[in-house]
């Protein structure tokens, strides 16, 4: 499906011509490839598995599309759990509990941090700051069985805030603003600030802080957008306490009690979770994503300022 | 998936614009400052440093001292409830055990396939958006970066629902091979195709932005001299933006390199939609799990803990010290690759 | 050098955080001596089915604090496991009272370093008692009773004696009748099956009823496996003729999309809990058409011989004393014999002797079979005809799925993956710790 290069054989003439014209079939055909599977997925949230089964849901499920299906898949999948169901809103309120605390405190941490990196001098200053980097292109994967040893060593597996602590630690978050400061607060403005007499600390506060909203705005959407998404942490620290679990391991949950994937546990349950039902759940699961992002994306779109002023 | 900007990153390439005056804490010239000054500046510098040095002990620090520690003890295994010191027995049990090398293998097959494709899909598009500016650039770049959007879980429901051999718009795909049940589809010899659709569907739209970000840093000066060389833009591309974008390239590459090493999430979920017909031990990661909560060998769990940050760290320190990206005089804006599992 | 300066300060890190690990990983192992009391409150895990077991004691007990927690149900499933080794590591957080999702889950919870599961030798004595030796003999081990059957689950011989009155087939009585049988049946008429080979529990169903060697515990640290075993060489002979001969399916009875292929299954072995689990629930095939005779002999034997196909475990803490285990054990009681779970509500056999009347009784009722009184009899007479079969550490069900469908699927033979299997066994039960010996 890829193509080493476009066809074209004139560059920068607006003319239709051959090698244009393949360029753009091309790169939409591939556009089409990753969009359909999407708008199919979306559409399967809506649909109902009696339509399916039956055929009647057409191009993509476009077809068996409505909004009654949304009521009675959004039933089922708030129905599943002991007595009256109810986890997967206790899930989604867990993963917001562990995301909004882990961003925070990437926040609290990586600002200042980034500061110091980019505006002070101190011994280790290098070697920490490559420590961070190598953390950062690090899979962390690999430390979530140390990590688990850890907590267990302390007692606190299966609970929230330890899952919260660990995604504190945000090393991209660091180098974001190590980057944002590095461009966007000249040393000219820290010297005078300390001719001036104010703390480095104060410096900070009053000088640094108020400029790095573009920062902050990055850091707090990045982090929690990978706490959101997180799997094997939750996984290996929440797995023994169903209640606290995040939504990640929740839809884990859901399609290992689907009739498609477990037909005798499935019978046992009251509710049926077929495709349509875990598209909604997974679709649901994105919607806090898709909040943030709409949120941050001035900042997102205005990130291109933090590199383009040092140029 | 999803740590990256959507906006263009003009001027930000290694091979562009770098700045000079970016050096971290020194400024250009020396500067004599008496050394009361400088201890303040050092007190500073670690009280703001604290939460974070904080949360670095915690998560990364005190997890890999004490897996190394664990990793030298005997392993109270559930047959032999015995403990004590063990030196690196922990170490010969892990490379031992039957499945070590075939996690690894597992491993390098996928990237044998996945790799090479990654590689020449992210390059291939992003030349082609490059190569169209404006609105519609503009708009595939927008499309190819949105199943990256969908995190982790999100992707596999989604492949979920494509690898369903009967009702999935590919499902005649499966159908052409002879499947018609989940576990036709996920068989071991189609697992590294399967993660390799996977992997590339998830993961290539935020890569081609990175490698853009890296061709909107070449100067306008360098393409208009080629171009009045008459230089076609077949030759545009191949002798002039791909050796600028080299270190993208190979930034790319490593980084995908250590994120198969800890691929866990998608093989731990194929075999759960195919009945267990896939080893619950595929990948190296789940080799770990497998030691920590099915043989309750910890020691051993750490040891391949371990193992695998070695690997990394090793690719890491290639990425950082290597690749140009990071270079002390000049900070582009790179992406971590992502934090979810 | 950058690096080199990194590379120190990071040993000099490693270093302090190796002090601080010191002082975090004192004592872990935890043992049974500190029993907790709640006070009365008690926490039962059960998976999906088991929901209304736990709701009818509820019910029935409403004095009695309870919290149900809904625990992933998936045989040979990993979370449970994953959660017992947090609790037995802190050395807190354990359930009070569980249904184990897999049978194999008995073997890690009764051993010495977990030891989670209670000796209900004298706990329960009464209730013990009322097992047939043969239904409770899985929960013993070494000589104490860890836990209590929830249903018993023999393998019974399975028909669709609709089919086979229009076609005129005759029932087989012995395994080389059954395997001959179905190849005869595939032949003339395409598409019809005569077993599941996907599934965990075909290790029970064939391999288990040819008395093969897989799960044959000789002590703590020893396991008896030995794939050339005669025994062994019958079943994959069976298996590789009707394999051959297109009678079986590589699906297993858990699959989601096996629904189509179970419509088409003309006779299998099968547990008991199959009649209405399966076929009426799970395949809803139509009433009147499934029946079920006693289990099949090997030629040569005088008596049948037959598999055992799960028949959950309920397994009560080791942990907890007082009032918080006498309510525990009120709970255990009441869902192993209590009719209105057991007679009532539940799907299988009863395990516990007292009430197995009542719920055959409701077979009749029920009139989902063809044969209602053959079928009763052959439920009653399989619970005799189990071959002994140990839960042991490694995941033999696990070691199946993995390697015996991919092996059919990817075109070879019964025997090469059955070959596989053994193999995949032998690393797996090595990799855990035990000891193989071969005779």
């Amino acid at each position: 499906m890829t193509r080493l290069t476009p066809e074209p054989r004139v560059v920068g003439s607006s003319k239709w011509n051959p090698g244009r014209v393949a360029r753009i079939v091309v790169m939409s055909v591939i556009a089409a490839a990753f969009l359909l599977p999407i708008i199919g997925f979306i559409a399967l949230a809506f649909g109902s598995q009696e339509n399916i089964e039956a055929g009647r849901s057409g191009f993509l499920g476009l077809a068996g599309m409505s909004w009654d299906n949304i009521v009675y898949s959004w039933n089922q999948i708030t129905g599943f759990g002991p007595g009256n169901g109810g986890l997967f809103q206790q899930w989604m309120l867990n993963s917001v509990i562990v995301a909004v605390g882990g961003a925070a405190l990437a926040l609290i941490a990586a600002v200042p941090a980034g500061y110091a990196f980019a505006r002070l001098r101190f011994r280790f200053r290098k070697t920490f700051l490559m420590a961070t980097l190598l953390a950062m292109v690090m899979p962390n994967t690999v430390l979530v069985i140390p990590i688990f040893l850890e907590v267990s060593a302390v007692n606190a597996v299966g609970q929230l805030w330890p899952v919260a602590v660990i995604m504190g630690f945000f090393p991209f978050g660091v180098y974001l603003s190590y980057i944002h400061f590095m461009t966007t607060m000249p040393h000219e403005l820290v010297e005078a600030a300390r001719i001036d007499g104010l703390s480095e600390i104060r410096t900070f506060f009053l000088i640094g802080l108020p400029i790095s909203k573009q920062a902050i705005a990055l850091v707090a959407f990045f982090s929690f957008v990978a706490n959101w998404t997180n799997f094997f942490l939750p996984l290996a620290l929440l797995t023994s306490s169903q209640q606290n679990k995040t939504i990640s391991i929740g839809i884990q949950e859901l399609i290992g009690a689907s009739p498609l994937f477990n037909a005798t546990v499935a019978a046992g349950l009251d509710v049926k979770l077929y495709l349509p039902q875990l598209a909604l759940a997974t679709v649901i699961s994105m919607i806090p994503l898709l909040v943030m992002f709409i949120g941050a994306q001035r900042f997102l779109v205005r990130g291109q300022t933090i590199g383009a002023v040092k140029g | 998936m999803t740590n990256q900007l959507l906006e263009d990153r003009s001027a930000t390439g290694p091979t562009a614009g770098a700045s000079r005056a970016a050096d971290g804490g020194t400024p250009p010239k020396k500067r004599r400052r008496a050394s009361w000054l400088h201890r303040d500046e050092t007190v500073g510098a670690w009280i703001l440093l604290a939460p974070y040095t904080i949360l670095f002990l915690v998560a990364a620090a005190i997890p890999i001292g004490y897996a190394f520690v664990i990793s030298m003890q005997k392993a109270p295994t559930l047959v032999n409830p015995k403990s004590g010191f063990g030196g690196f027995d922990s170490f010969a049990t892990v490379i031992g055990d039957y499945r070590f090398w075939s996690t690894f293998v597992n491993i390098f097959t996928l990237m044998a396939i996945w790799l090479p494709i990654m590689i020449i899909g992210i390059v291939a598009l992003a030349l082609l958006i490059h190569a169209s500016p404006g609105r519609f650039g503009g708009a595939m770049r927008f499309i190819y970066y949105i199943p990256g959007a969908l995190g982790g879980i999100a992707n596999f429901v989604l492949w979920v629902y494509l690898i369903d051999p009967v009702n999935s718009p590919i499902a005649f795909l499966w159908q052409g091979i002879g499947a018609s049940t989940y576990k036709e589809v996920i068989t071991p010899g189609n697992m590294p195709f399967i993660l390799t659709a996977m992997l590339f569907f998830q993961g290539v739209g935020t890569w081609i932005v990175v490698v853009n970000g890296g061709l909107n840093g070449i100067s306008d000066e360098v393409m208009e001299a080629a171009r009045l060389d008459g230089a076609n833009a077949w030759q545009l591309a191949w002798h002039v933006k791909l050796p600028l974008i080299r270190p993208w390239v190979g930034y790319a590459a490593l980084m995908n390199l250590a994120y198969g090493f800890q691929l866990f999430l998608e093989p731990y979920l194929l075999r759960q939609i195919s009945s267990g017909s896939v080893v619950a031990e595929w990948a190296p990661t789940q080799l770990g799990y497998a030691f920590a909560f099915t043989n309750r060998n910890f020691p051993a769990a750490a040891a391949l803990s371990i193992i695998l940050l070695v690997i990394t760290l090793a690719i890491g320190l290639v990425i950082v010290t290597r690749s140009g990206l990071f270079g002390d005089d000049r900070v582009p804006r790179i992406k971590k690759k992502d934090r979810t599992a | 050098m950058k690096t080199r300066r990194f590379l120190s300060a990071g040993v000099a890190l490693a270093a302090a955080s190796l002090l601080l690990a010191g002082c975090a990983g004192g004592g872990d192992s935890s043992t049974a001596s500190n029993q907790t009391d709640s006070g009365g409150k008690i926490t039962v895990w059960v998976d999906p089915p088991r929901v209304p077991a736990a709701e009818a004691f509820k019910e029935a007990y409403p004095d009695i604090p309870i919290d149900i927690v809904q625990i992933d149900g998936t045989v040979g499933g990993q979370t449970v496991r994953q959660a017992f080794a947090n609790f037995d590591s802190a050395g807190q957080g354990w359930p009070d009272a569980i249904f184990f999702p897999s049978n194999d889950d008995i073997a890690w919870a009764t051993n010495s370093t977990s030891n989670y599961a209670a000796d209900l030798t004298d706990l329960l004595p009464d209730v013990v008692k009322g097992y047939d030796p043969a239904v409770i003999s899985f929960c013993d081990i070494d000589g104490q009773i860890r836990c209590l059957r929830n249903d018993a689950a023999p393998d019974v011989f399975w028909y669709n004696k609709a089919f086979f009155d229009e076609k005129g087939y005759t029932v087989p009585t012995t395994w080389e009748e059954y395997a001959d049988l179905s190849v005869k049946i595939a032949q003339e008429n395409p598409g019809k099956i005569s077993g599941f080979l996907g599934d965990a529990y075909a290790v029970n169903r064939y391999l288990q009823a040819a008395g093969c060697p897989t799960n044959d515990r000789v002590s703590e640290s020893e396991a008896h496996i030995n794939m050339d075993d005669p025994n062994c060489q019958r079943a994959t002979d069976l298996l590789d003729t009707m394999q051959a001969g297109n009678a079986l399916s590589t699906q297993g009875i858990f699959d989601g999309d096996a629904a189509e292929a179970g419509a088409n299954l003309v006779m299998s072995p099968g547990a008991v809990w199959w009649g209405n689990y399966l076929f009426r629930d799970t395949w809803k095939i139509p009433a009147g058409q499934m029946t079920a005779v006693a289990p099949l002999k090997w030629e040569g034997d005088s008596k049948p011989s037959t598999g055992n196909e799960g028949g959950g475990l309920w397994g009560v803490s080791s942990h907890i004393t007082g009032k918080q285990l006498e309510n525990t054990l009120t709970f255990a009681t009441f869902v192993a014999t209590d009719p209105r779970w057991q007679v009532d509500l539940s799907t299988g056999l009863p395990g516990y002797g007292p009430v197995q009347e009542d719920w055959l009784a409701k077979i009749a009722g029920d009139a989902y079979f063809a044969d209602i009184p053959t079928t009763q009899a052959a439920f009653k007479s399989a619970l005799g005809d189990v071959q002994p079969y140990s839960y042991m550490l490694y995941d033999t069900g696990s070691v199946w799925t993995q390697t015996v469908p991919s092996t059919l699927i990817g075109g070879g033979s019964a025997t090469d993956a059955i070959k596989a299997f053994g193999d995949e066994l032998v690393n797996q039960a090595k990799s855990v710790g035990y000891t193989i010996v071969t005779e």
